[in-house]
């Protein structure tokens, strides 16, 4: 099962597209679009009314903040909600390839730049911590560099946990980061951290990364890959956990 | 019993023939791989009086390895896959590297494919396949580059030596695969849907009833008009790069 999320801040708000089909089969008629909050240490659900067609839910920017997601599920389906753990409603949007909504962020300039986007079920039920480079979609020459950093695990309570910019190559913290679980979080980057060896290492919990670069009114979004989706061979976790170690070494030291 | 069964299924040729067949299917298989290889998504360069392609890429062998004699490779093709240019990229101090690719790097303009592979004369210690997913930045009219990852798996080089290799993207001898890409086109001046042939060979598709034709490896640009978009085809993914158009603007993401 698969969450959907979005953002607004720093002058940037959002909307998702969020589709009814499967990408081999036609719509579910009987599918709803359901947001789902964290409120007073319990998980709270609630149907969402959005415009709508054959084909997609579109969520507009007043229905976005940066702690809701959103789930499809037949109403049946919500007697499994548990609000003290997130758990699948179903495998409704569990396919290969995997089902993903736009996420579009736009400015007030007119600017707008979205990718195809899902928090898939397996990253909520697990912690760890992500790396990833920063100089490959950030843009230096850019007005406004961010990286909007989400979250989504089991536990409704809130918990804090620290995003490091760090040189890879002199092992040097550069800056830390106090994060949210269950929020879309956003770290402003200095130009003068977007280098060649900086990386992003989330500690405790695991996020997707988001990077996001605006200049004269225009805007790019896209996201970067766990490094564990890199290598195909069977050492996948082994050659991970050596890389991590490294990064764990550095925030320790 | 049960692994022997299953090391056949997985076996290459057990995926030809479950995927001729139709029967329990794999829609993405490095069984035919080399030990140490690196896998290149099939990227897409633009480049013309509005186009202009930045290639972010990180120098990965090092990170995982314990190479210390890393080449980057990076292979240019026009949209048709005829070779275009070969950039060998030694001795590399950083991890994240970027080129701009225009028109004074190919000394052509248009649109094709490039890969990227990692080679190294040092021995590894531990045998590793792995792909460098990377960013491809368009910048339309010189303004803000909008990136986008690689998204489809149709080239491998050894680490070790020069053999190239494709297909992992499996297609079906009997069964035809429908995909509808999960976003609506309305509401834009113009939107363009680009293609990459993942396969060594040429495959046939429909895009809403359309048909098209993609010769090996071939790069193809189609503007889309409809709503909804559904390709089917034998191929298991063809799966395109979207360009968006909107009051000068481009947003540029992958399906």
């Amino acid at each position: 099962m698969n969450y959907f999320f979005g953002y607004t801040g720093n002058g940037l708000h959002s909307q998702l597209t969020i589709p009814k089909f499967q990408n081999r089969a036609a719509p579910d008629p009987e599918i709803k679009l359901w947001g789902i909050q964290s409120n007073e240490d319990l998980w709270e659900v609630a149907t969402e009314n959005v415009n709508e067609d054959e084909h997609f839910f579109y969520v507009p920017q007043e229905q976005i903040n940066n702690h809701k997601v959103f789930v499809l599920a037949r109403k049946e389906e919500l007697s499994g909600f548990n609000p003290e753990r997130l758990t699948p409603l179903n495998l409704y949007t569990s396919t290969l390839p995997a089902y993903r909504s736009n996420f579009k962020l736009l400015n007030q300039k007119g600017g707008f730049s979205s990718y195809q986007s899902e928090y898939p079920t397996g990253m909520v039920e697990k912690k760890g911590g992500i790396i990833s480079s920063i100089k490959s979609l950030l843009n230096p020459a850019a007005t406004d560099n961010y990286i909007l950093i989400r979250n989504v695990y089991q536990s409704p309570k809130t918990d804090s946990f620290n995003a490091y910019l760090i040189d890879y190559k002199s092992k040097k913290i550069l800056s830390k980061h106090l994060l949210k679980t269950n929020q879309t979080n956003c770290i402003k980057v200095a130009q003068k951290h977007i280098q060649p060896n900086v990386f992003l290492f989330t500690d405790g919990y695991l996020c997707i990364p988001v990077y996001v670069s605006q200049h004269q009114g225009h805007l790019s979004m896209e996201h970067t890959h766990p490094p564990h989706s890199y290598i195909l061979s069977e050492n996948v976790f082994k050659k991970v956990s050596e890389l991590k170690k490294e990064f764990y070494e550095i925030i320790h030291t | 019993m049960k692994s022997y069964i299953r090391k056949i299924a997985t076996s290459p040729l057990g995926v030809k023939l479950r995927n001729l067949t139709g029967w329990r299917s794999v829609p993405i298989s490095f069984a035919h791989l080399q030990k140490n290889a690196t896998v290149s998504d099939g990227f897409i360069w633009r480049v013309n009086e509005n186009f202009t392609t930045k290639f972010n890429f990180a120098d990965l062998l090092p990170l995982f390895t314990n190479s210390s004699d890393n080449t980057i490779i990076l292979e240019f093709f026009d949209h048709l896959n005829r070779p275009i240019k070969t950039i060998t990229l030694e001795n590399l101090v950083d991890v994240s590297q970027e080129i701009i690719i225009d028109s004074s790097l190919l000394n052509t303009t248009g649109y094709g494919s490039f890969y990227i592979y990692h080679t190294s004369n040092s021995t590894l210690q531990e045998c590793i396949t792995f792909s460098n997913r990377c960013y491809v930045g368009y910048s339309y009219q010189k303004n803000l580059y909008s990136n986008v990852h690689g998204n489809t798996y149709v080239k491998s080089k050894g680490i070790n030596n020069e053999k190239v290799e494709g297909n992992m993207i499996q297609s079906s001898g009997i069964r035809k695969y429908q995909y509808t890409l999960q976003n609506s086109f309305k509401g834009f001046d113009k939107t363009e849907l680009v293609f990459v042939n993942p396969h060594n060979y040429t495959v046939k598709m429909e895009l809403n009833g359309l048909k098209h034709r993609l010769s090996p490896y071939e790069v193809k640009v189609i503007e889309f008009k409809d709503d909804i978009a559904t390709i089917r085809g034998q191929s298991y993914f063809l799966r395109p790069i979207v360009f968006n158009y909107l009051n000068g603007r481009i947003d540029v993401y992958h399906t």
